[in-house]
């Protein structure tokens, strides 16, 4: 279950204010997968990040009894400098401490799901940018969560480690969660039942991601007729 | 209540425990970039104040010929390296402070990392390497001049962890000066060359005229290299009025609560990428 309450957030751009939500709330319940759908700049990834507890809200309060992951599909957390097999060890002592075999088990998992050969002991500085999107993907895998944070994953990796993502991803959702952004729409379908819409700081929910898409498309294309007849308006700006 | 004061003390714990792992973590990551990208590995952590020892061991053995703070010459080697080594220690400490926010920015992806877990592996780190190079040329020393003199080892262990814990909390506190405002950064640097000169790696405080010491007095680094000194060899002279082990005591426990406190009231700022 996580529960957000009267989230606010915002930034100051050119000496004003600017509110990416203001006191969003809602209440995903366990067992629900949730699609978090919404324009480019509509603060989803800005929201799974307050979530996640990697960014910080101005005022509101996020509650939960769950783990819950990092974004997966972030590239972020990786410390250059070291390999990819001395990162998943950084990333396993965090949660074993010094526990040996659960460390190698993580690390073989990784390194199995990764799946970049000699690579995986090179810095991570050196990777391509698919190799990197494999090896963060093996990484949040390799840890049990009672929720996923999903960011535009299925971007990621040629056509058979795409195939193997959606598999284990269909794995995970036996017994956990997802809350997933995603801008390739139907792929949402299959693993969500509920879909919020993010539109101008405010939470729209859907019981179905169907209807979500529809009422999504429309907003979007409205959005944008606004847009251009407020142009047309006033010509100079 | 009972029940509510344990599970209280659970969290704690259970905090403690999370903390413990996290820093664990943050060493195994230091340790992987300070020996492995530092040329030749441990040998080049030792190389730094090995050089600047050779340095001053070849003035004061050629040049100067005499001896310190009362002693004779046999005792500028210990002498020395003592005030080369917690200088190195202290300064290594600090400079790795300023610097734990930007080093370790990814990986405050994991919310479990706290900026403080960064700097607390790092004075873990630099406390134990230092520790170890300390051993190996005071062991060298003992060997080669075939001088053994360690008349305090509780003592020059005592200041060891003090300075390394001043270290601490200077090094927090302005780790969070600098993050809010960059231009300390560049003073602490700065600092660096005076603090060489009047922390008295290559004097004693008692060569100094009398009306000057209490300028140079003040200095937690000449407090515990003179202590250090007298631990080797309990015959080194030190003025007890103006050298003890409470004033670095006293200053240690201050820099640590100013350090921590001004650090918990600013932890999302620097947590904020």
């Amino acid at each position: 279950m996580i529960e957000v309450k009267n989230l606010t957030k915002s930034y100051i751009h050119n000496g004003r204010r600017n509110y990416v939500f203001k006191n969003l709330s809602f209440k995903v319940n366990t067992g629900e997968s949730v699609a978090l759908i919404g324009a480019n700049g509509a603060g989803k990834s800005t929201l799974l990040r307050i979530i996640g507890g990697m960014d910080f809200p101005d005022s509101g309060k996020v509650f939960t009894d769950k783990k819950i992951s990092w974004p997966v599909g972030l590239k972020g957390g990786f410390q250059g400098s070291l390999s990819a097999r001395e990162n998943t060890k950084f990333v396993s002592m965090i949660f074993h401490g010094n526990d040996k075999e659960k460390i190698q088990e993580k690390i073989n998992y990784v390194e199995d799901f990764a799946d970049i050969g000699k690579y995986f002991d090179k810095p991570f500085k050196k990777y391509s940018d698919g190799m990197r999107s494999r090896v963060t993907f093996a990484l949040s895998m390799a840890f049990d969560f009672d929720i996923y944070l999903i960011d535009e994953v299925s971007a990621a990796g040629d056509f058979i480690f795409r195939e193997k993502c959606a598999k284990i991803l269909k794995k995970k959702l036996i017994n956990s969660d997802f809350l997933m952004v995603n801008h390739n729409l139907w792929s949402l379908k299959p693993l969500c039942q509920k879909a919020f819409i993010l539109n101008k700081g405010k939470i729209i929910e859907f019981d179905s991601v169907k209807e979500a898409i529809k009422e999504h498309k429309k907003l979007l294309r409205s959005n944008k007729q606004n847009q251009s007849t407020r142009n047309r308006n006033n010509p100079n700006k | 209540m009972a029940i509510l004061k344990n599970k209280k003390l659970n969290l704690i714990i259970k905090g403690f425990l999370k903390q413990k792992n996290v820093v664990s973590a943050l060493v195994y990551r230091e340790l992987k970039t300070r020996i492995s990208l530092v040329k030749f590995g441990f040998f080049g952590v030792l190389l730094q104040p090995l050089g600047t020892f050779i340095i001053f061991l070849l003035i004061f053995g050629f040049i100067r010929r005499r001896g310190v703070g009362g002693l004779d010459v046999s005792f500028v080697p210990i002498f020395l390296i003592s005030g080369i080594i917690l200088y190195t220690l202290f300064f290594e400490i600090i400079i790795r402070s300023l610097n734990a926010i930007e080093a370790n920015k990814a990986l405050f992806f994991y919310r479990q990392v706290k900026p403080i877990d960064t700097i607390l592996a790092r004075v873990y780190v630099e406390t134990g390497l230092f520790l170890f190079v300390f051993i190996i040329i005071t062991s060298a020393i003992f060997l080669i001049f075939e001088t053994f003199t360690l008349d305090d080892l509780p003592l020059i262990f005592a200041n060891y962890l003090i300075l390394s814990f001043t270290g601490f909390g200077l090094g927090t506190f302005f780790m969070v000066a600098g993050h809010r405002y960059p231009l300390i950064k560049l003073f602490i640097t700065f600092l660096q060359r005076p603090l060489f000169l009047t922390s008295g790696i290559f004097f004693s405080l008692e060569s100094i005229p009398q009306r000057f010491q209490p300028f140079l007095s003040w200095n937690p680094i000449l407090q515990a290299i003179e202590m250090t000194r007298h631990g080797f060899n309990k015959d080194y002279i030190i003025n007890t009025d103006k050298i003890s082990i409470t004033y670095s005591l006293t200053f240690a426990i201050i820099s640590c609560t100013l350090g921590l406190w001004v650090y918990s009231n600013n932890e999302r700022i620097l947590r904020t990428l």
